[in-house]
Order: C-alpha cells, then sequence, then structure tokens
C-alpha cells in the first residue's frame, strides 16, 4: 500500500509545511472530546454530537485537520456505543434484575472500561502528535481516515483549493 | 480500500470479545487461596445462627402487633399435617422452624430470619389443595435455608442496624427490618433455588412437586399477576417457567405420592 500510495494518494503535509492555526485546530478536536465526555457522562451521546459539530466545521480548513478531526470522531463511535450498551446493560439491572448482576456484566464493565482508558491515552497522544504537526494513526481508524481524506478518488474540496480564477497575470516579457 | 484495513477491524472486535470473556471468567481463573479469600470476606457478613434466631424474634414481635394471630382447630390441623410431612426432613436442618397463620386477606406469606414463616389466611383461602400450601411452605423453606432472608437483610439496612436488632435494637429500626421482608422481593436466582429446594423437600416428603406449579398456574388463570398482594411470588415475569419447571422437576422411579388428608374445604371455610 506504501509503495503505490505516491499515485494513489495525495502527498502527505510536512511539519514545517503546516501552520500553527491547523495544528492547534487538529490537535483540538481530540481535547474538546475530554471536556464533551465530561459533559455527557450521564448519556454517553453528546460527546459524539460534539465530535461530528467540531468535524463539519472544521474538515474543509486542510487536508491535516480533516483527517484528524475524522480520525477522532471516527473512534468515538465505538466507545460510545459500548457505554451505551454498559448504560443500557445497568439500567435493566437496576430496573428489572433487583441488583442482580453476571459475571459476564463485570467483565463487560472492566472491559469498557479498559476501552474507554486505552481511547483516552491514544487521544492524548494522537492531540500531542497533531500540535506537532505530525500524523498519528489509530488502529483501523487512522488507516482508514487516511484512506478518506488523501485518496485522490476523493473529490473533496479544501478552504482556498479549486475554483480559482486566474485574473493576476505576469507580464508579457 | 485494502482488506487489511478491515481485518484490523476484525482484529480490534475479535480483541474486545476475548478480553470481555477473559474478564467475565477470571474467577475462574483465580489461585484457590484468592477465591478462599474472597469467600471468607462474602461470609463475614452472614449472622451467626444464635444471632439469626435473635433477629427473628424481634421483628416477629413486631409484625404480631400489626397481625392477629388465627387461631382455628382446623386450620392448625390442616397446617400441622403439613408440618408434620416436612418434620423428619428438616429436622436435620439448622433452623427450628416457626409455622403460624395470621388473619389477613392477602395471598401472601413471610418469611422472617431463624426459621419463622407466616402464613396469611387470605392465602390459604386462595390454595386449592392442601399441597399448593404445602408447596408454598415448602418454597418458603427453601428461603430460608438458603439464607436468602438474612442475605437481603444484610443487603438492603446494612449489618450494622441489623446488629442493632440482634443488641436489643429499637423499634424503629426493627420497623423497618420488619417492612422490608414484608416486601419480599428476591432476586431471580434466589426464587428460582427456592424453588428447587422447595421442589426437593416435597419429594422427599412425598407430594408432587407440581403442586407449586399448579399454584402459580391457579393464580395465573385468576389473572392477579401483578396485583400487589402477589408480590412475593410473581417478582418476576417468569411464571410460566416456573410453571414448566415443576412440571418436570424430576421425581424418582419409587415415588409414592401420599394425598394430605385436610378437609380444604371445610379448612377454607373454617376462615
Amino acid at each position: 500500500m506504501i509503495e503505490n500510495s505516491q499515485s494513489i494518494y495525495y502527498p502527505l503535509p510536512q511539519p514545517n509545511e503546516i501552520p500553527e492555526r491547523e495544528r492547534e485546530d487538529a490537535m483540538g478536536s481530540y481535547l474538546m472530546m475530554f471536556a464533551a465526555v465530561a459533559v455527557a457522562l450521564p448519556l454517553p451521546i453528546i460527546n459524539l454530537v460534539a465530535a461530528v459539530a467540531y468535524y463539519m466545521v472544521n474538515r474543509r480548513k486542510s487536508r491535516f485537520i480533516h483527517f484528524h478531526t475524522l480520525q477522532s470522531l471516527l473512534s468515538q463511535i465505538p466507545t460510545t456505543l459500548l457505554n451505551w450498551g454498559l448504560l443500557i446493560w445497568a439500567a435493566q439491572i437496576w430496573f428489572f434484575d433487583h441488583l442482580e448482576t453476571t459475571n459476564y456484566f463485570w467483565g463487560y464493565l472492566i472491559t469498557v472500561g479498559l476501552a474507554n482508558l486505552l481511547y483516552f491515552i491514544f487521544s492524548l497522544l494522537a492531540a500531542y502528535y497533531a500540535r506537532k504537526g505530525q500524523m498519528y494513526y489509530f488502529i483501523f481508524f487512522g488507516k482508514f481516515s487516511y484512506h478518506q481524506v488523501f485518496s485522490r478518488t476523493k473529490s473533496f474540496k479544501y478552504e482556498g483549493e479549486g475554483d480559482i480564477t486566474i485574473e493576476n497575470q505576469p507580464p508579457k516579457m | 480500500m485494502s482488506k487489511r484495513v478491515w481485518f484490523d477491524f476484525l482484529k480490534l472486535a475479535v480483541g474486545f470479545v476475548l478480553i470481555w470473556l477473559l474478564f467475565s471468567n477470571l474467577p475462574d481463573y483465580l489461585p484457590e487461596s484468592w477465591a478462599e479469600r474472597i469467600a471468607i470476606e462474602t461470609n463475614d457478613l452472614t449472622l451467626s445462627g444464635q444471632d439469626e434466631e435473635k433477629l427473628g424474634e424481634y421483628i416477629m414481635e413486631n409484625l404480631l402487633d400489626e397481625f392477629q394471630l388465627l387461631e382455628n382447630p382446623t386450620t392448625d390441623s390442616a397446617i400441622q399435617e403439613i408440618v408434620n410431612r416436612f418434620e423428619p426432613i428438616i429436622s436435620n436442618s439448622p433452623y427450628e422452624y416457626n409455622i403460624m397463620v395470621v388473619k389477613h386477606d392477602q395471598i401472601n406469606a413471610i418469611t422472617l430470619p431463624g426459621g419463622n414463616i407466616i402464613l396469611f389466611s387470605g392465602l390459604i383461602e386462595f390454595a386449592e389443595s392442601p399441597e399448593e400450601v404445602a408447596a408454598v411452605l415448602a418454597h418458603e423453606i427453601g428461603h430460608v435455608e438458603e439464607r436468602h432472608i438474612v442475605n437481603k437483610l444484610l443487603a438492603e439496612i446494612g449489618l450494622t442496624l441489623v446488629m442493632t436488632i440482634v443488641t436489643g435494637g429499637d423499634a424503629t429500626i426493627i420497623h423497618t427490618a420488619a417492612s422490608t421482608l414484608l416486601s419480599n422481593v428476591f432476586s431471580r436466582s434466589q426464587e428460582a433455588e427456592a424453588d428447587q429446594t422447595g421442589m426437593k423437600l416435597l419429594v422427599q416428603a412425598q407430594i408432587y412437586p407440581k403442586a407449586l406449579g399448579s399454584f402459580f398456574n391457579h393464580l395465573n388463570e385468576q389473572d392477579l399477576d401483578y396485583n400487589e398482594n402477589l408480590e412475593w411470588m410473581m417478582t418476576h415475569p417468569h411464571n410460566s417457567n416456573r410453571v414448566e419447571e415443576s412440571e418436570s422437576f424430576p421425581i424418582p422411579s419409587d415415588f409414592k405420592p401420599i394425598p394430605l388428608e385436610a378437609n380444604w374445604t371445610r379448612v377454607r371455610q373454617a376462615i
């Protein structure tokens, strides 16, 4: 995939080409999730809504920002679903099972807790690298986002790209 | 997009499931010494037989202030006949059973700590045969034998309050404990456990375990499923399973049921 990537994919922006503002916006996609999670703890959906909003607002700014916001958004989907599963299961135990739990519930609780912890750690790492203007790929979500953003088959317009009418011309010498 | 990307997704999903299963079955992999330590810590939250008896006495005194004992020779002898059937089997139990009938229209039975069981006259009137009352009584004995009553009290009011009652207690706390037991809400597994223990007892007492299912059916026929009076047995929406379990309960080949002799029509009329 890497060998052929030059022809199939747009070249990756290098840290010295990425303006400070873009790095901060890319980093923000990971960091704003923490605030959203804190707000959304009772109902783990607000973080996803916030991630979608952040993605929609920032995705056209540049490929670098698009990649990081998409990776942040996509990687939140499974954790959100897992957290929802936990919430529904716990509510069922609370309301219908008279607090009777099974080993599968406790196993799920621990595994989802670990998944959230890993997600937290990798998001912090990704935010750190984004701030440095570097790419950071999560397992699966990194490759998927890279393909969606950098593939030449995707016709996605970024701010300042396309529809440029050339009016200023050099003098005829 | 490369298949390898989707393979990564598969790895994530499989990894999650494997870790989930690992944690779910972790107790099985713990060294025995750890498991024993956990068991000891859990057992710390139980009472001695003597404390349980005292607890039962105090709560029963409190409840008997609210309910009037039914003193009726016909009913007494019918209940005694059932108790006599169980007697040889439960004589090995650490509990000394004390079964009473109180005047109340509710179709209910309350089990108190220390082997005290209170049957409501409403339940006796509702039952279609002495075998059905025997099945209910066996189920309640099941709760006692499996220590569900004490565990329920410990879980709901805590060890400190339970010990306050045992050591002389104050009336308010005893009343709280009595109210907790009146609600009679047990977990699904505890109900199933009490059913199983009760049905074993019925078989040993030469009474068909189907009597328990027959009682549930009788309740269902009367469409009383969600009547709060029946909360003690109708806690969970799986009565059909419980009926099936009682009907398919394994009966030894040499099982010979001996019908209870009480004239049930007279017993019901006497209430």
